[in-house]
């Protein structure tokens, strides 16, 4: 066989592979969707006519118990209507069992839609506020011949496909890897989430700063359609909600050049640029608004994936566990929505990787290119978030043998010292000089008020503060709400994948076989950096988040940590540990394992209620 | 050539710098926090900033000379709904010129209030003073509201402070103008640390 037929038959294997593929993920998606339904014998659309709609409650009462994939009604509400949905529905055992759900019913579209996939004996639903007219309630179990499941299977599948295909250079350019793994789940995330704001922590302000950027210049998104998004949280979980809740966006789409709402770019809305660069692409395109909201959470992905890329390929030990800690799937959840904290992760782990690039390349002057990308990531991912400046203080850890000489070494270590203290001063002095604003939303909050506080009682406030950020060291740093939290959208059904990512943290530490390893001083003060940004980030929310006296410190999310994980994890990489692994299966391992957790999510918090 | 071109960029970057900052602090802006001019329409746009207590007050100076009108814009996480009236007084040299009173279940979110002035004539260069407080409050929960000047300054939150029974207003301030000489200034350090990082050029080599 000659050398060009053997590459025409790869080439049409590869094709019957893809259409392989294609085939089992459609027959898989088919079976999975409708086996219930057609199990239960109860395919079609039925009208209930038997029902009481009493005092904003509505009440419908089977017969028999009558399987429901979905149920589903029209109405006319003045304003969103909160809802809990109390269901009683046969379990696994056929005994009668009660359940009960919430959410909102959205004024601006007619349909409410509730995926249950339940043997059904009474369904209560109480309103908050009275619909005016409430009609066409019926159980939906018709024949799903196209759903999410099958855009997810063809997905999962073919990302397992090449990661097996491909494996060699994948697991030899762990960059790559990532991309594909980062692209399989975040793409899904953006096809499934709602087109609207309240999927994840606070989306509908960071949307509102994206869209204020642009809106300028913008003349398909209008106000009207932002303000939706930006002033009301749109709750709603099924395929028709977010269809009906698309059009309307799109309806109220009306022209505006004549817009007054601008912002300005100021300095810590710098990591919103991209996402902004959505709206004025979708503008040359003449994009519908709901297409140019989801290619401002595109564009953020993007960003997200090129960023760790990038500091994947160039980190010199723990590139594993740098996969890993990019892959978590609490970042990648907030890459594919309106958020500035992956961005932050992502130019955070290039700044580490540049630098320890630097550092272990001693025989090296430092290279002007390197430094710099090194302190504009640190200080950008710092514009918003001022507090993770400390992490600049790692350029002092460079020996002077990588500079021409001592005077330059010193000149360039005094600069990023001042360069450090600048950035400190712009949360310090406006605290000390009471002009920093306390957060409202955390209740009777005053910073002035705090800060006399601690001044006054600082052996109290240290035991608050030990009680606080001591106790909840690991479950804020590295715990379930923080690695497999879909915010709004909730976490998986089970703690299994969580206790799975961590084992995969600790093979990627212990299985590094690193062939250099940081030293005693610099693990020290990496420590040390980590430790003071831990603190400061509890001691900022108990200044601007918690109110005056309170013996709990609010607002610290798990989320704000995951920028130091890389850093603070790479200290127990050693040489010390020298782990016996045949090659490449603990890629494999790492790789599918990463793949299963974030389909797991995707299924418990996107999938199952979609469809 | 290519490494002489990198230094010089940085070097250009230094004295641009240098200047910009010169530039901040030879003409420093008085009350760069307080007040936006738009003198194109005579109307000036006041910031009120967070203070727990009833009344709510701040001052600036007038860079025009006839203020018409002044635009309080509030903005509410729920529509207000409390039996409360919003006392608006604003002094100029001290005296109070106006007074008006608007219903606090009429304000809307993010809608501008234009309140426009009669008395506030060759008010150029002079302190102005708006003084917010509330009338008739006597509800058990309270909806915080605040004002502001910028939309892209607003937060949404709701606040109740039911012991003092007082009205929390919140404002999420502009960063002080002064931020941008600190960014500058960053700017400058860093382009000095990596102008460190210059090797010297063929004229230095020479010298050696």
């Amino acid at each position: 066989m000659t050398a060009k037929n053997r590459i025409k038959n790869h080439k049409i294997l590869f094709l019957l592979e893809i259409i392989a593929i294609l085939c089992l993920a459609y027959v898989m998606s088919f079976i999975i969707t409708n086996y219930r339904i057609i199990k239960d014998k109860s395919v079609g659309i039925k009208t209930i006519e038997t029902y009481s709609f009493v005092d904003n409650t509505l009440n419908i009462q089977f017969d028999n118990a009558t399987y429901i994939n979905k149920i589903k009604l029209n109405y006319k509400s003045q304003n969103n209507n909160d809802w809990i949905m109390d269901v009683s529905y046969l379990d696994i055992y056929g005994t009668l069992t009660n359940k009960q759900i919430s959410g909102t019913a959205n004024k601006n579209i007619d349909i409410f839609s509730e995926s249950l996939k339940l043997k059904i004996k009474n369904i209560k639903i109480t309103f908050n506020n009275e619909l005016a007219d409430i009609n066409n309630i019926h159980i939906d179990n018709n024949i799903n011949y196209f759903s999410e499941t099958y855009v997810f299977l063809i997905m999962l599948l073919v990302t397992i496909f090449i990661i097996f295909k491909f494996k060699n250079y994948l697991f030899q350019h762990l960059e790559w890897l990532f991309a594909l793994i980062a692209s399989f789940a975040g793409i899904q995330i953006i096809i499934y989430t709602p087109v609207t704001t309240g999927s994840s922590w606070d989306d509908q302000i960071h949307f509102a700063y994206v869209y204020g950027l642009v809106n300028k210049y913008n003349t398909n998104a209008s106000i009207e359609a932002a303000d939706c998004l930006t002033n009301t949280v749109l709750m709603f979980n099924t395929r028709e909600e977010k269809l009906a809740l698309k059009n309307y966006l799109n309806s109220i789409n009306v022209k505006n050049e004549n817009n007054p709402a601008i912002r300005k770019l100021s300095y810590n809305k710098i990591t919103y640029i991209h996402m902004s660069l959505a709206y004025l692409v979708g503008n040359i395109f003449n994009m519908t608004f709901s297409s140019m909201f989801i290619l401002g959470k595109l564009f953020n992905l993007l960003f997200y994936i090129l960023i760790c890329f990038f500091a994947i390929k160039k980190v010199p030990i723990g590139k594993l566990l740098m996969l890993t800690i990019a892959l978590i799937p609490t970042t990648i959840f907030m890459a594919a929505n309106y958020s500035y904290d992956p961005p932050i992760t992502a130019l955070i782990l290039l700044g580490t990787a540049y630098y320890l690039y630097e550092y272990f390349k001693k025989e090296e002057k430092l290279s002007i290119t390197n430094a710099a990308i090194i302190m504009i990531s640190l200080v950008v991912a710092s514009c918003p978030k001022a507090i993770y400046i400390p992490l600049l203080l790692l350029l002092l850890l460079l020996p002077k043998e990588k500079f021409e000489s001592n005077k330059k070494c010193l000149y360039f270590k005094i600069c990023i010292c001042i360069i450090f203290l600048l950035m400190m001063a712009t949360f310090l002095l406006p605290t000390v000089t009471n002009q920093m604003e306390a957060d409202m939303r955390g209740g009777a909050t005053s910073v002035s008020g705090q800060l006399k506080l601690i001044l006054s009682s600082p052996i109290s406030f240290a035991k608050v503060f030990y009680n606080n950020a001591g106790d909840l060291l690991f479950s804020r740093v590295i715990g379930e709400g923080t690695i497999n939290f879909w915010a709004y959208l909730g976490g998986a059904s089970t703690s299994n994948i969580y206790y799975l990512f961590l084992s995969l943290i600790i093979l990627a530490v212990v299985a590094d076989n690193p062939k250099m390893e940081l030293s005693r001083k610099s693990k020290m003060v990496i420590s040390i950096i980590c430790l003071l940004i831990y603190c400061f980030t509890w001691g900022a929310l108990y200044l601007t988040f918690t109110p005056v006296g309170a013996t709990s410190i609010n607002g610290v999310q798990g989320r704000y940590f995951i920028p130091l994980l890389y850093p603070t994890l790479i200290l127990f990489i050693t040489q010390k540990i020298h782990f016996e692994r045949k090659s490449e299966k603990l890629e494999l391992f790492i790789s599918i394992s990463l793949v299963l957790i974030l389909s797991i999510m995707l299924i418990d918090c996107l999938i199952l209620k979609m469809c | 050539m290519k490494k002489n071109l990198l230094k010089y960029t940085l070097e250009g970057i230094v004295i641009i710098s240098i200047l910009l900052v010169l530039v901040f602090l030879i003409f420093p802006r008085k009350k760069p926090n307080t007040y936006r001019n738009y003198e194109d329409n005579n109307q000036v746009f006041a910031n009120i900033p967070m203070e727990n207590s009833h009344t709510y007050s701040q001052e600036f100076i007038s860079k025009i000379a006839n203020i018409e009108s002044i635009i309080i814009k509030f903005s509410t996480y729920n529509k207000v709904n409390i039996d409360s009236i919003l006392e608006i007084n604003i002094f100029a040299k001290d005296e109070l010129i106006e007074n008006f009173e608007i219903n606090a279940k009429e304000i809307l979110d993010n809608k501008d209030y234009i309140i426009n002035t009669n008395n506030l004539k060759n008010v150029k260069d002079e302190v102005i003073k708006i003084e917010i407080s509330y009338k008739n409050y006597n509800n058990k929960d309270c909806v915080a509201f605040w004002v502001s000047n910028e939309y892209d300054d607003f937060q949404l939150t709701n606040n109740t402070d039911k012991e003092n029974k007082k009205m929390i207003i919140n404002y999420v301030g502009l960063k002080n103008d002064y931020t941008f000489i600190w960014y500058l200034l960053m700017i400058l350090f860093g382009a000095l640390a990596l102008l460190c990082l210059t090797k010297e050029g063929k004229e230095d080599d020479s010298k050696k």
